[in-house]
Order: structure tokens, then C-alpha cells, then sequence
């Protein structure tokens, strides 16, 4: 058995989001911030000016002559974007190969975390009640303890599985099984990351909004994208749909089925779009 | 032997024998499986949502994303193929909802609905469905027997199996 403090300590074996990721976070939510701001911190990261370069010349965009300086990519994409390519470029990078004890590949992990990403930011601004960049953020690493978890969580495979007849979701397996869950591990992640309080708050209660301590809305958000990215196929890990959602989160948010249904519609396409980009770029690989 | 994925909110029909239909993490989604026993012709879709209304443009788009758009155009191009709707075994697997007890989330269950309305309207007879729970499966349809496997929770069990391997 390990205890909690192994779990939690395990967390500096994770690679650090890098430097130019946190920048640009507060550059977008400094208003004062210029383009040429984002360029020269985007220069100093070779991983994320790729990115951004194969993204602007790519069919998403119709440019007549190919993209070629970070300046042009910038103005084309514009700066909420560049910043939500980064968080991806970034985060793709640290993803592993395999994923152990969630019963998910590298792209499957992250597929689940871009459909709540994106659905997390179509729902927010369908319902017009909460910055969508920061809730694309937020959502993009709601998961992150599964990197750490995973590893613990194979090696007690047996016994969740035996939780999960009786435990009422997975998330409650993992604490019957390993005394922490994914959850309380992220939180950790944050920490050590320096990540700002809106996604600490979404990681550590993704599952149970209404513990939130702040940030209600962005949580609830990122709870029901989850919830929702789970229900259409995006992120099926071994708990399958055995999740429970909170009412008071969607009677907060004041949701009906029918948005949850045009935020799936109208999210789609970028999914499907994120899910290939991980694919050509080197994240996942060693 | 050759899988052919269809894709969320995708449709596809093959009457290649050494191939099988197969279609990945059906949630709330539904997958309906068209099989014609003599002329061994297959067909899926992996619908997402119950109704075309909900956004014209996407409807028009990609028409297998909704069901009163999409299982339409499954018996259509299963027809366009020479298959009689008599003979079509029908087979419906998907519609799991996640544990809601407000029932927001019940689009499983919207989808589903619509889906019966459809086949009822139309004197549709399912031979065989898996369908419900809060659970997350794979559908398989193999061109050759039209055999349909689900594999759920890390168990695989046959839905139906209207011929005799050859
Ligand atoms: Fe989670
Ligand atoms: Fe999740």
C-alpha cells in the first residue's frame, strides 16, 4: 500500500510547464498587453512558435501565402488564441506515452482534456457568464493528477475494481483504494506548476463544484463540459459513465439540455481538430 | 479482416466480406446496425444528438450527427445498395446517461426516444438492443455473418447473429 504522502510527493517526477506557458497566461489577462508582448516571449520557446506557425498556415485558416514570422501568426490568430495554442503545445509535451491504470493512450487522455477544454469555452460563452479563455484553460488541465495517479492506481487494480461495484464513481475508488484520488493529486501539480487560482480551484473540484472556494462559475463549467465529454465518447477511461453530476452546478449555470446539446453540435469540429494536432505534434512521444 | 471505423456523428455502409464495422466509445451517442442477410450488406451510424432542428447549418453539414436526420439516410443508402427494408436486422446499442438525478443530462435518453418515435412511425422492427446504464461501449458489425459485438466494461458479449459463419 503507499500512503498519501508517497502519492503526493510523486508529483515532482512530472515535468514542469514551461516558463513561457505562465507568461503568457498573464499577458492575457493584462489588458495593457501588446501583440509584440506575446512575440517576444513566444521566440524563446521553439516548441510553441512551431505550433503556432503549423496551426496559422493550416486549413483552419485561408491565408493566400504561407505564415512564416511569429508576428504574422500572432495578428492572424489573435492573442486568446496563440495563448490557447501554447497551454496546448506545452501540456502535449508532458503527456506520456501510456497512461497506466486509466486504461487510456496519450491521445485518448488527451482528446478527453481538449473536448472539455472546448466544451467548457463553447458553453461558457453560449451562456455568456465567464471569461471562455480562462475556462479553456481551466478545462485543458482539470485532469492533470491522472498523470501522477495512474502509475498507483495499475498497481492496485484489482482492488478498484472491486471499489467500483460498491463505490458510487470512480473518483470515490480511487480514494477507497489509494486514500487520494486525481483530484487532490492535481491540485499538487498546480502547486508545484505555480498555476493561478481559477484552474487550482477547477482541478480540486471538478467533481464536486459546489466545494469550490472560488471561481463558482468557471468550476461548474468545467464540471459539466467533463460531464459532457464523458457522455459523448470524448475520454472513456474505466470509469465509463458512472460519474455523478450536480444539479446545483447546472441550476447555477442556469442549463438546459438543449445547450448542453448545441455546445456538443457547435464543438465538434475543433475537437476533432485538437485531437489531430496532438497527433502530428510531439507531444506524447518521449 | 479489415475494420472500417465510423466516426462520431458518421455513417457508413460496406458489403466487403472480410470486413467489419466498428465504432469507439458510444456514451450518450446511439449506433444503429443495419444488416440484409442475403445480400450480406452492413451499415452503422454514430449519432451524437436526437434533433436536426437544433442547428440547420451542422444538420446540413454532417446529417449523421442527428437521429430524425441520420437514421434516414442509413436505410436510404442501405436501399441504394439493393436492400429490402423487410429484410433489414435491426440493431440498436448506446444511449447511457451519466448519474444526473435531475435528468439535464438526459440526452441518452432523448436520444433514444427520438429513435423509437422514428421507428415506429416508419414500422421498423428491432431484433436486438443494448441500451441505457451508465456505461460506455464498442460496437462491432462483421460484414460477413452480420454478427454485432458489444464490448462494454471490459466484456464482450454477441447482440444478435443472423447467419452461420460460411
Ligand atoms: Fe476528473
Ligand atoms: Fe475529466
Amino acid at each position: 500500500m503507499f500512503s498519501v504522502e508517497t502519492i503526493l510527493k510523486s508529483v515532482t517526477s512530472l515535468p514542469t510547464l514551461p516558463v513561457a506557458l505562465t507568461r503568457l497566461t498573464e499577458l492575457a489577462r493584462d489588458d495593457q498587453a501588446e501583440p509584440a508582448d506575446f512575440v517576444r516571449v513566444i521566440r524563446h520557446d521553439a516548441a510553441v512558435a512551431a505550433n503556432l506557425l503549423r496551426v496559422a498556415n493550416s486549413a483552419l485558416f485561408h491565408v493566400a501565402n504561407p505564415v512564416t514570422s511569429i508576428e504574422q501568426a500572432v495578428n492572424l490568430l489573435g492573442t486568446r488564441r496563440v495563448v490557447e495554442l501554447a497551454t496546448g503545445a506545452s501540456f502535449g509535451r508532458i503527456i506520456p506515452k501510456v497512461l497506466p491504470g486509466y486504461d487510456m493512450t496519450a491521445e485518448g487522455y488527451w482528446t478527453h482534456c481538449a473536448a472539455v477544454a472546448i466544451l467548457g469555452e463553447q458553453l461558457a460563452s453560449s451562456l455568456g457568464n465567464a471569461a471562455p479563455d480562462a475556462v479553456f484553460t481551466c478545462g485543458l488541465l482539470h485532469d492533470i493528477g491522472k498523470l501522477v495517479l495512474g502509475t498507483f492506481l495499475m498497481q492496485v487494480s484489482g482492488e478498484i475494481q472491486r471499489q467500483l461495484h460498491g463505490a458510487t464513481s470512480f473518483l470515490e475508488a480511487e480514494r477507497l483504494a489509494l486514500g487520494t484520488d486525481h483530484a487532490e493529486v492535481g491540485v499538487a501539480v498546480a502547486a508545484r506548476w505555480q498555476l493561478p487560482p481559477p484552474v487550482v480551484c477547477a482541478i480540486r473540484s471538478h467533481h464536486a463544484p459546489s466545494t469550490a472556494e472560488s471561481d463558482q462559475t468557471v468550476v461548474d463549467l468545467v464540471h459539466v463540459a467533463d460531464g459532457l465529454a464523458h457522455a459523448l465518447g470524448f475520454g472513456a477511461d474505466r470509469g465509463g459513465l458512472a460519474r455523478t453530476m450536480d444539479s446545483k452546478a447546472m441550476a447555477r449555470l442556469g442549463l438546459r439540455v438543449h445547450q448542453l446539446e448545441e455546445a456538443a453540435a457547435l464543438s465538434l469540429d475543433s475537437i476533432h481538430g485538437m485531437a489531430e494536432w496532438f497527433s502530428q505534434s510531439d507531444g506524447g512521444k518521449p | 479482416m479489415k475494420t472500417i471505423a465510423v466516426d462520431i456523428a458518421d455513417l457508413k455502409v460496406s458489403s466487403d466480406p472480410d470486413s467489419a464495422l466498428v465504432t469507439y466509445a458510444l456514451g450518450s451517442c446511439i449506433g444503429v446496425m443495419l444488416y440484409e442477410p442475403n445480400l450480406r450488406i452492413g451499415g452503422l451510424i454514430h449519432y451524437m444528438l436526437p434533433l436536426s432542428s437544433l442547428n440547420a447549418e451542422k444538420a446540413r453539414d454532417k446529417p449523421a450527427m442527428f437521429a430524425d436526420s441520420g437514421v434516414p439516410l442509413l436505410f436510404e443508402s442501405m436501399y441504394r445498395l439493393g436492400c429490402k427494408k423487410e429484410n433489414l436486422v435491426v440493431t440498436v446499442a448506446g444511449g447511457g446517461q451519466l448519474q444526473d438525478k435531475d435528468g439535464v443530462f438526459n440526452i441518452g435518453k432523448r436520444n433514444y426516444t427520438i429513435l423509437r418515435k422514428l421507428f415506429w412511425k416508419n414500422g421498423v422492427m428491432v431484433t436486438a438492443e443494448d441500451v441505457g446504464g451508465d456505461v460506455s461501449r464498442t460496437v462491432w458489425l462483421y460484414i460477413a455473418t452480420g454478427r454485432v459485438v458489444i464490448r462494454s466494461q471490459g466484456k464482450e458479449v454477441d447482440l444478435c447473429s443472423p447467419l452461420r459463419p460460411s
